[in-house]
């Protein structure tokens, strides 16, 4: 460093720390950040108690099944209860496993769709389509405005700090009058305008990763190993996102416009990247991928047989399940007994297997939606970051989706256990509850792909609009 | 026409004009000198009403310019040391968008007519004024003063940074303007520009007028010396 | 012509001639036109879906076959949300209100399908609507048009040769102010069209009441938000030194106002009233079904009280001798139980809502941008009121339904014998189909008093301001 670059650091400072209202800004960012890291915690802490309040229930439903096996059954309540317990033909409705998707560590720093999306299933053996679609309660109004995080803080409001301590940088000395003498030095202009950049660079960007490193520290320990890589990630978004920002401008200021128009220019990309682009996307998507979810109501309607009366019919449905199921098959004079059960659970089988190619439909144009929409995220290096963001932390729309596919998996666990005790007349026994279906999210493999890939693209945006400036400003001082 | 009586102003501590009294007649163009800072402007504005007296009181015929500012105003026309008008639009624009201020309506041809009587170039007048000289905006701001047949001229520095021929013309336009019976109070650096316009003189220093006088009274080399002298103590 | 319409004439031509005016004005009609047409495309798209599923379940229902009418109570129906046609102007909360709802004996079901939920986090950025244009944009877009309009004369000095002419500032700023309300006003024409056009020539009404009479107060609820960001940028401007000021003073307003606060608010009033998950909501209602509320009597206590008042008031010994099935009776009388439960619970949860709703109406007392996005919803039928009287229409056609079903079981069927009796088509005819009209627009409107009081305020306290600030404004700074 040599001594002018010193020289001009110190001024830049003394400027700086005499500008009551940049200070004021910094500081405001300040405790907005901290607040938005502890209402992301409190809504974190919200649904990790929800998690502990329904495995309880849980606990406590098994606990009564598993005691009514050893203590004497006096009450008709206590022989209803061992009835449930060991009967299939009325456990298989009746006992209901939780599958839950906990929170990443980081979840409140980007909580991400973790509002709109339901983090934990209670399942039975019934229809997995009764189950599946019945939202978490919360007021729209809301869900509407969004979450106040960490991830909101530094996608939303950091540019604008930037464009803030960084819009009248060239200009204003040229509307002082300053420029004409600053241009006569030996040190050239746009040298002096990039080592005050870097100046405001550190200082925001520190703040950006103060703020991240309180979030990390109080959400869960970084240090964990399975947590050093999201939080080495997050800082990494941090730097790269301020980067571009400041990159954009530059290139900006190199225009060698008035102030105004330079607040102008920049407010006017902040809005196209954070409500413009974002917004057409949106709508763009909705109308060229329509989904239309009232196909999907139809499955949660609760029919059954056509009259319980007729056993025939309910031997045909019986039938019709055990062609998809052969190992549960038995002799048809094993049938006979609890044949409604049989009958009422074959049918919700049936339903699920027959509709499984609407609601995958479904779920594939979900998909397709996010695809198209994730293919000209670049359009928007902030709704990318966003992107970016909530996938480090698992409370992306993939994830849960990922989720609702693992629980296809352990609804057919949970039928598995009860059906084949249950097609082959066999009661629960005590032992057989050491054996229960548990439910294990097998994480997605490709995680870390699509964030780097995100990463360096905003990267690459950083360079881009950097060279602009760099290149625009060269030509102008050759001139 | 023009009265100020004990005419003051100051900001905290600091007075800008101490005490003025002055007058200025039909016909007359009493001009101002002194150096920067000595409360020309202030008289200036002051009459305007840009700003409110501490005490005394600026007339403009007999209305107290404080309490009838838009009737005062009507009466006048103001040309400050570099006249801005709206870039985007010509000259002849302008002149009638200012005119239509003060509530006169002139036909296409009256403009013209005032603007080429005022020295513009015929070329010019339909161009926007972005591609105007100072001079050129400045005789546009003449022409506004005969469109509104102003009783009263306040000028303020208005020949500064002048080439010595749009200043010559400036001048005779002044005197033509003179001889129509208008009261002229200019503010100026230029003393040979005041000795020859001017009917008064009057040498302003530190917010004081230490000095009145009629031009003809005094020569140029006599102006000069007495102008230096109060400089210098 | 008067002073101020000579200014303004004055303004307008010099901005026409700027180009900047047109190019924002271009920016924003393009937004305007891409929101309208997918707003349309959106709303005839999902309008038609809701209405022809209605169609088929309507059919279901009614061609369900013979049946016991309990099964048919069980078999149920669906209602879909239809979209209102004002929502093609304001989505409103539309994305994260249920779209779907299943109705059956016994049980409310709640709402299903968030539109949102087949988005990726994408969407929490916002969709774009007319309303999001004439919200969030157009306040920018006035705001860059108007920041310097005073400013720059300032500046420039032409103020003073205004001033000079004898002209007052009280017309230097209303004719502006006349100017760019021209300016803002022909920019925006189209959608007024747009608005009345769509109002007054569709066949939509029978869907949505006073649908001209919603359009217009739209139009002037809008008028009055964007004339208050026109008065605060002109007065803005009056006030500061320089264009760049005035320019920062403005922006920073414009994000409080439009991002920073509307967010902070919802989230501390999430804090403040904590909604129960879902799975605690549920609990409690079962609880309170099976023990009562606040525990007084159990299910089967409750039962046996209800068998002794019949058997006492037709004096007889048995319910078999009662002259219509007392299974029917008891069902219903579960039924309503069940609805007091869940009536009481479920009022609890919208206090909950409304109280953190009231309290952004508090904060759009400050806000007038939070006044005109609760307003917008409320007349394009997109707001939580609207949504809260649609769900009680369900609930009570749901609760008409189960009444008529269980009625028709005790007069028609005998106690015991379950399966033998079956009721048919004339019986499924007997239920109506639904249909839903939004409430009238004065209904819904009370509940957004405090709006209506911010945004009349906010612009009577700005026109004080800037008469106030004119009568004191000096063309130059002492």
């Amino acid at each position: 460093m040599n001594r002018a670059t010193r020289k001009i650091i110190q001024y830049e400072w003394k400027v700086f720390i005499r500008n009551r209202f940049q200070l004021l800004m910094l500081g405001v960012l300040f405790l907005f950040g901290l607040y938005a890291i502890y209402h992301g915690q409190a809504e974190i802490i919200d649904q990790r108690d929800t998690i502990n309040a329904v495995m309880k229930l849980e606990q406590s439903e098994f606990d009564a099944y598993k005691s009514s096996f050893t203590e004497e059954l006096k009450t008709l309540e206590q022989e209803q209860t061992h009835d449930v317990a060991s009967r299939p033909a009325y456990a298989w409705y009746r006992h209901g496993y939780h599958a839950v998707l906990p929170p990443h560590d980081f979840a409140a720093l980007a909580i991400g769709q973790r509002d709109l999306y339901r983090y934990y299933y209670r399942l039975t053996a019934m229809s997995l389509y009764y189950q599946l679609f019945e939202n978490e309660l919360a007021n729209p109004g809301n869900l509407l405005t969004g979450n106040f995080d960490l991830a909101f803080v530094l996608v939303y409001l950091f540019p604008l700090l930037i464009i803030a301590f960084g819009y009248g940088l060239y200009a204003s000395d040229k509307e002082h009058g300053i420029l004409a003498l600053l241009k006569v030095q030996a040190t050239s202009v746009h040298k002096v305008l990039l080592i005050r950049m870097l100046c405001y660079f550190t200082l925001v960007v520190g703040l950006g990763l103060l703020l991240s490193i309180i979030g990390l520290y109080t959400s869960g320990n970084p240090l964990q190993s399975q947590n050093w890589l999201p939080a080495l990630v997050w800082l990494v978004c941090v730097i790269v996102y301020c980067a571009f920002w400041f990159g954009l401008l530059f290139a900006i200021v190199s225009f060698r416009k008035s102030s105004s128009f330079n607040a102008i220019a920049a407010v006017g990309c902040w809005l196209l990247f954070l409500i413009i682009v974002p917004a057409v996307l949106n709508v763009i998507v909705t109308t060229r991928y329509p989904l239309n979810s009232v196909a999907l109501a139809d499955l949660t309607r609760r029919t059954g047989l056509e009259n319980e009366d007729d056993k025939e019919e309910a031997l045909a449905v019986i039938n019709e399940f055990l062609e998809h199921k052969p190992e549960l098959a038995k002799s048809d004079s094993a049938l006979e007994e609890n044949l409604l059960p049989k009958a009422y659970a074959a049918f919700t089988s049936l339903k699920d297997i027959h509709h499984r190619q609407e609601v995958d439909a479904y779920y594939e144009g979900v998909i397709r939606r996010q695809q198209w929409a994730a293919n000209y995220l670049w359009l928007s290096p902030a709704a990318y970051m966003q992107e970016v963001l909530v996938k480090v932390v698992d409370t992306d729309l993939g994830q849960f989706l990922h989720f609702q596919d693992q629980l296809v998996s352990f609804h057919q666990q949970i039928s598995d256990f009860y059906f084949s005790r249950l097609f082959q007349n066999r009661p629960i026994s005590r032992e057989d509850y050491e054996q229960l279906p548990v439910f294990s999210m097998v994480q997605n493999g490709n995680k870390w792909f699509p964030i780097f890939k995100g990463i360096f693209t905003i990267a690459c945006a950083a360079i881009l609009v950097f060279s602009i400036g760099f290149v625009k400003f060269k030509k102008e001082e050759c001139l | 026409m023009l009265e100020a009586t004990d005419l003051t102003k100051s900001y905290g501590n600091f007075t800008a004009l101490k005490g003025l009294n002055l007058s200025v007649k039909e016909g007359e163009i009493f001009c101002l000198l002194g150096a920067n800072g000595a409360g020309k402007s202030t008289t200036i504005n002051l009459f305007l009403n840009f700003i409110a007296p501490s005490s005394g009181t600026a007339k403009i015929q007999s209305m107290d310019v404080s309490k009838h500012a838009q009737d005062t105003r009507q009466l006048l026309s103001y040309i400050p040391e570099n006249l801005k008008l709206y870039p985007n639009l010509t000259g002849i624009e302008n002149l009638d968008f200012f005119c239509g201020l003060g509530g006169r309506t002139h036909t296409k041809d009256q403009l013209e007519d005032l603007l080429i009587q005022s020295g513009l170039q015929r070329d010019f007048i339909h161009q926007r004024v972005s591609k105007y000289s100072k001079g050129m905006r400045q005789k546009v701001g003449i022409a506004l003063a005969r469109a509104r047949d102003a009783r009263v001229l306040l000028l303020d520095e208005p020949t500064s940074g002048l080439d010595p021929k749009a200043s010559n013309e400036f001048s005779e336009l002044l005197l033509e303007l003179k001889n129509k019976g208008v009261a002229t109070l200019m503010a100026t650096h230029d003393l040979f520009r005041a000795k020859d316009t001017g009917t008064h003189i009057g040498i302003m220093k530190e917010g004081t007028l230490i000095e009145q006088f009629e031009s003809d009274e005094v020569s140029f080399q006599d102006l000069e010396k007495l102008y230096l002298k109060h400089m210098h103590n | 012509m008067s002073v101020i319409g000579t200014i303004a004439r004055k303004e307008v031509l010099v901005a026409l001639r700027e180009r900047r005016v047109l190019v924002l004005g271009a920016i924003v009609w393009v937004l305007l036109a891409v929101a309208g047409v997918t707003g349309y495309l959106v709303y005839a798209q999902q309008h038609s879906a809701i209405v022809q599923t209605q169609q088929e379940k309507r059919q279901e229902w009614l061609e369900q076959g013979d049946k016991h009418p309990h099964i048919a109570a069980h078999y149920g129906t669906y209602v879909f949300k239809p979209k209102t046609l004002l929502s093609l102007f304001d989505f409103g909360l539309d994305a994260y209100t249920g779209t779907s709802v299943y109705l059956e004996a016994h049980y409310q079901h709640e709402f299903m399908f968030r539109p949102a939920q087949d988005h990726s986090s994408l969407i929490r950025f916002g969709e774009l609507s007319l309303a999001l244009v004439l919200q969030v944009l157009v306040p920018l877009l006035i705001i860059f048009m108007s920041f310097h309009t005073i400013t720059q004369e300032r500046e420039t000095g032409t103020l003073r040769l205004l001033i000079s002419q004898g002209v007052t500032f009280q017309q230097i700023t209303w004719g502006k102010l006349l100017a760019h309300g021209f300016l803002l006003l022909s920019i925006l024409l189209p959608v007024v069209v747009g608005l009345i056009i769509m109002a007054f020539l569709s066949d939509a009404q029978a869907k949505m009441t006073d649908l001209g009479l919603r359009s217009i107060l739209l139009i002037v609820s809008y008028t009055i938000y964007l004339f208050f960001f026109l008065m605060l940028s002109i007065w803005v401007s009056l006030r500061s030194s320089s264009g760049r000021n005035a320019l920062l003073v403005l922006l920073s307003c414009w994000i409080i106002l439009t991002v920073l606060m509307p967010k902070t608010v919802a989230n501390v009033s999430e804090r403040i009233y904590e909604i129960p998950s879902m799975r605690e909501f549920r609990a409690a209602i079962a609880e309170d079904k099976a023990h009562g509320l606040h525990g007084k009597s159990t299910k089967s206590e409750r039962q046996e009280k209800l068998k002794q008042r019949y058997l006492e008031e037709y004096q007889v010994d048995d319910v078999q001798q009662l002259p219509f099935n007392f299974e029917g009776i008891s069902m219903q009388a579960g039924e309503d139980f069940g609805n007091r439960i869940y009536d009481h619970h479920q009022e609890r949860l919208r206090q909950l809502f409304y109280r953190q709703n009231h309290l952004a109406s508090i904060a759009s007392l400050l806000n007038p941008f939070l006044a005109i996005r609760h307003l917008s919803m409320a007349m394009a039928g997109t707001d939580l009121h609207t949504f809260i009287h649609f769900e009680n229409e369900v609930e009570h056609y749901r609760r008409e339904l189960v009444r008529r079903m269980n009625h028709d079981m005790a007069q028609n069927s005998t106690y015991g014998k379950f399966f033998e009796y079956k009721a048919g088509r004339d019986l499924w005819d007997e239920i109506e189909d639904f249909t839903y009209q939004t409430p009238g627009v004065w209904q819904v409107v009370q509940y957004y008093k405090l709006e209506l009081i911010s945004l009349l305020a906010w612009v009577i306290v700005l026109c004080v301001l800037v008469y106030y600030s004119n009568r004191k404004m000096k063309p130059i700074n002492e």
